[in-house]
């Protein structure tokens, strides 16, 4: 029997006589809509019954990984009483499903506890926008705890993001959606697994503690996308962390993420990091390195060579940037765009975020997918991307779409397809990349300079690059050449 | 072939194609209540539109898996019902539209025996309509166009491939049964990396007492009519990850491959087809 989204719909707007167990449900809803979003694998509903509120969740692939692994974590998997977990009930045959033809179906459904609590993404941008920073900081440590703990228990959430943590009364963290959860038993890809939930959890443990030290820093972080590695790691270059004897952690944790290509893979360094960050209570101060003061030399020049630094009156807005080629980036109301020197707006505010032009260009983001705009506002790469790194000394853009890496040139044109599993940075004239798990080196037109052989690859410096190779792990030159080791 | 994810960055597209020619005026029963054809096709439409909607629905709003097209066919000729400019338009954009809302009741039997009506709020994108002829060579020949230059765009070479819905009740006033071939062929042919372009044609009748057939294997399940025959001609085999829905559509024993065909299908039928349509893509 096929049931749809609507035939779900249906039985919970309708609850009388179609649930087994559960008395008294009803939906919860917003503007007379039912709140529910559809995921990969489950339907979940926002509902309420015995003055509880629950995520109802229904599997509509039988047998799914994600359907089996909330059986059994519904069941006795090990640790999952822990503080950190909303709780679960796996309820077989409970609800009553009628499908495009009336015929009725008793359905399992999972439903898990949602207490009094604020999803983090929202809780930073309330609490940063308060500059609130007494809760940011005693969240931020208990994140901290909260993914050690993980660590220590061997256990892989699944779905680390933002809206999968709420944050309760008492300022403490509490996971739900883990229906990917695995562990070494549950798991034989365990490791692998792990590393996505490892970086997820670096990125989320940085961005928090950034934020409890400097919430002015939330819009131009981009906001909730600052939870997100790929966009966090963006950042990092551009930050500037004073004094320079901050404690070691939080500078370990960047290096981490910087250094980590996607995957941290070192569960024990990152708990420790973690735990480190947890009981540190410097103070410091956090900012963006101004890279205005790069670009002059390149703008136009003549008579109509537009000033650059016009100190016009921002205050109408949130928040705004550093003037760059001559445009300032600028944000109200959560929407990004730009003013000229005079403040008048040059590129509307319609972007999620935007970021400043640097020969040309500027990153903007919106609904989540990164694009490329020129001076004129004109869409050079339309929002499509999950990943838009613009190198404007190359004049090249690292894109990533679906897990895939390629490269545009500075209109926009494919010069390398997406076909990349990874690729590292495009400035040392080489780009580390992996394809099929193993690792080579691509020139910036997309041609491949030195062979995919390598277990793994590193940035080339001062005219040299560490590789990996079964159990070898030496330098080689720019034409693929070992080096004698020193 | 046929299992592309659909992503935002490479989303897929359902073109429906609807008659709106004079015998859609019949009555005929739609969920247990009587009606039009034309209103109950407009119904299954307008609850497809929904349903796609909501797939689409993520914790942090509607995401663009989707491009939906509506196009009707009758004397009037062939127009997007969707009451834009745009022939192709994305969930956000559908379900930002001001449209009227109707309430749809429905009685269910309780295990227990007792009866209860159900009721849902549903958005009315398409109203219904009929009138005069049936061009519907004209309306797969604007389908055709649709998908070949959908397909060639960058973001969707690799997209799952588009899928037609030809929602119709009787038989093509504009053209001989080989242009009707023809073009549904070159419809057949385009198509992405992923794979071609699937063509399903429902046909559907008020006519409860007539032999109904959903998905044939070959065309000997069909009624012996030169019109079924061809209407399976023109319809795509449907590949094989749709099967589990089929069968339990059918309810029992299907010979795979089948043919993306109704005949003489109830309009209550309808919405199920097309949802079996739309359920086999996956959306990451």
């Amino acid at each position: 029997m096929t049931l749809t989204l609507t035939n779900l719909t249906e039985s919970i707007l309708n609850p009388y006589g179609r649930f087994r167990t559960l008395g008294n449900l009803s939906a919860v809803c917003d503007a007379g809509e039912p709140v529910f979003s559809a995921m990969t694998h489950s339907y979940n509903f926002l509902v309420e019954t015995g003055g509880r509120r629950y995520l109802l969740k229904y599997f509509f692939r039988p047998g799914s990984r994600a359907e089996t692994t909330a059986r059994l974590l519904a069941g006795s998997l090990p640790g999952l009483d822990s503080a950190y977990l909303a709780g679960i009930r796996y309820l077989d045959r409970e609800i009553l499903v009628f499908d495009d033809r009336g015929a009725p179906m008793l359905c399992d459904i999972l439903i898990q506890e949602i207490p009094e609590s604020t999803a983090l993404g929202e809780f930073a941008r309330k609490h940063c926008a308060a500059g609130d920073t007494a809760s940011l900081r005693t969240l931020s440590a208990e994140l901290c705890r909260m993914g050690a703990w993980l660590l220590s228990a061997d256990l892989v959430h699944g779905n680390l993001r933002p809206s999968n943590i709420l944050v309760t009364p008492a300022l403490k963290p509490l996971l739900i959606n883990f229906d990917h959860m695995a562990t070494p038993q549950t798991d034989e890809h365990f490791d692998r697994v792990a590393n996505a939930d490892n970086t997820a959890l670096a990125t989320l443990a940085l961005t928090c503690h950034i934020l409890s030290q400097a919430p002015a820093l939330y819009t131009a972080l981009g906001g909730h996308l600052a939870f997100q590695p790929r966009h966090l790691r963006q950042l990092l270059s551009r930050l500037v962390l004073s004094p320079d004897g901050v404690p070691g952690a939080i500078h370990d944790l960047i290096r981490m993420l910087e250094e980590c290509r996607d995957t941290i893979s070192d569960r024990k360094r990152l708990a420790d990091l973690l735990l480190e960050l947890a009981g540190n209570e410097t103070r410091m101060t956090i900012g963006f390195r101004d890279t205005s003061a790069e670009l002059p030399e390149r703008l136009p020049t003549g008579p109509e060579r537009p000033e650059i630094r016009v100190q016009a009156d921002l205050s109408a807005y949130d928040w705004h940037g550093t003037s760059s080629e001559t445009l300032t980036c600028v944000a109200r109301d959560g929407r990004f765009g730009y003013v000229d020197g005079q403040a008048n707006e040059a590129i509307p505010l319609i972007y999620d975020w935007a970021c400043d032009f640097r020969e040309g260009r500027a990153v903007v983001v919106r609904d989540d997918l990164y694009g490329m705009i020129d001076r004129s506002g004109r869409e050079i790469v339309a929002p499509a991307y999950e990943l838009l790194d613009w190198d404007a000394d190359n004049g090249i853009a690292k894109v990533m779409s679906e897990g895939l890496f390629g490269l545009l040139n500075r209109l926009g044109e494919e010069i390398v397809p997406l076909i990349y599993e990874w690729m590292g940075e495009m400035d040392s004239g080489l780009i580390p990349a992996r394809k099929d798990d193993r690792y080579g080196y691509l020139r910036r037109d997309g041609s491949v300079a030195i062979p995919f052989v390598f277990d793994d690859a590193y940035d080339f410096a001062d005219g040299r690059a560490l590789v990996l190779r079964g159990e070898s792990a030496y330098y080689i030159d720019p034409e693929g050449n070992a080096l004698p080791s020193a | 072939m046929y299992t592309a994810r659909i992503t935002r960055t490479h989303p897929t597209a359902f073109v429906i194609l609807i008659d709106q020619s004079g015998s859609m005026e019949e009555p005929t029963s739609f969920c247990g209540e009587r009606m039009s054809k034309a209103e109950a096709v407009a119904r299954a439409t307008n609850m497809l539109i929904s349903e796609l909607i909501n797939r689409c629905r993520r914790e942090d709003g509607c995401r663009d898996y989707f491009d939906i097209a509506v196009i009707g066919y009758s004397g009037r000729g062939i127009a997007s019902l969707l009451g834009t400019r745009q022939t192709f338009l994305r969930p956000t954009q559908l379900a930002g539209m001001d449209v009227p809302q109707t309430t749809l009741t429905k009685e269910r039997r309780l295990p227990n025996g007792q009866t209860v009506l159900s009721t849902m709020r549903q958005k009315q994108w398409i109203q219904p309509t009929a009138h005069a002829d049936t061009p519907m060579c004209a309306a797969l020949t604007r389908a055709y166009r649709l998908v070949r230059d959908w397909c060639r765009q960058r973001g969707n070479q690799s997209s799952y491939p588009p899928t037609i819905f030809n929602i119709t009740d009787g038989e093509a006033s504009d053209g001989s049964d080989s242009e009707l071939i023809e073009i549904a062929d070159k419809i057949r042919s385009v198509g992405t990396e992923d794979g071609k372009t699937l063509l399903i044609n429902l046909h559907i009748t008020s006519h409860a007492e007539l032999p109904r057939t959903l998905f044939p294997s070959s065309e000997e399940e069909l009624p012996d009519e030169p019109y079924a025959r061809l209407l399976y001609r023109m319809s795509s085999p449907i590949p094989e990850t749709y099967n589990e829905h089929i069968s339990d559509l059918r309810d029992g024993a299907t010979a795979f491959p089948v043919r993306g065909i109704s005949y003489n299908a109830s309009a209550t039928e309808l919405v199920g087809m097309m949802n079996i349509g739309t359920v086999s893509a996956t959306i990451t």
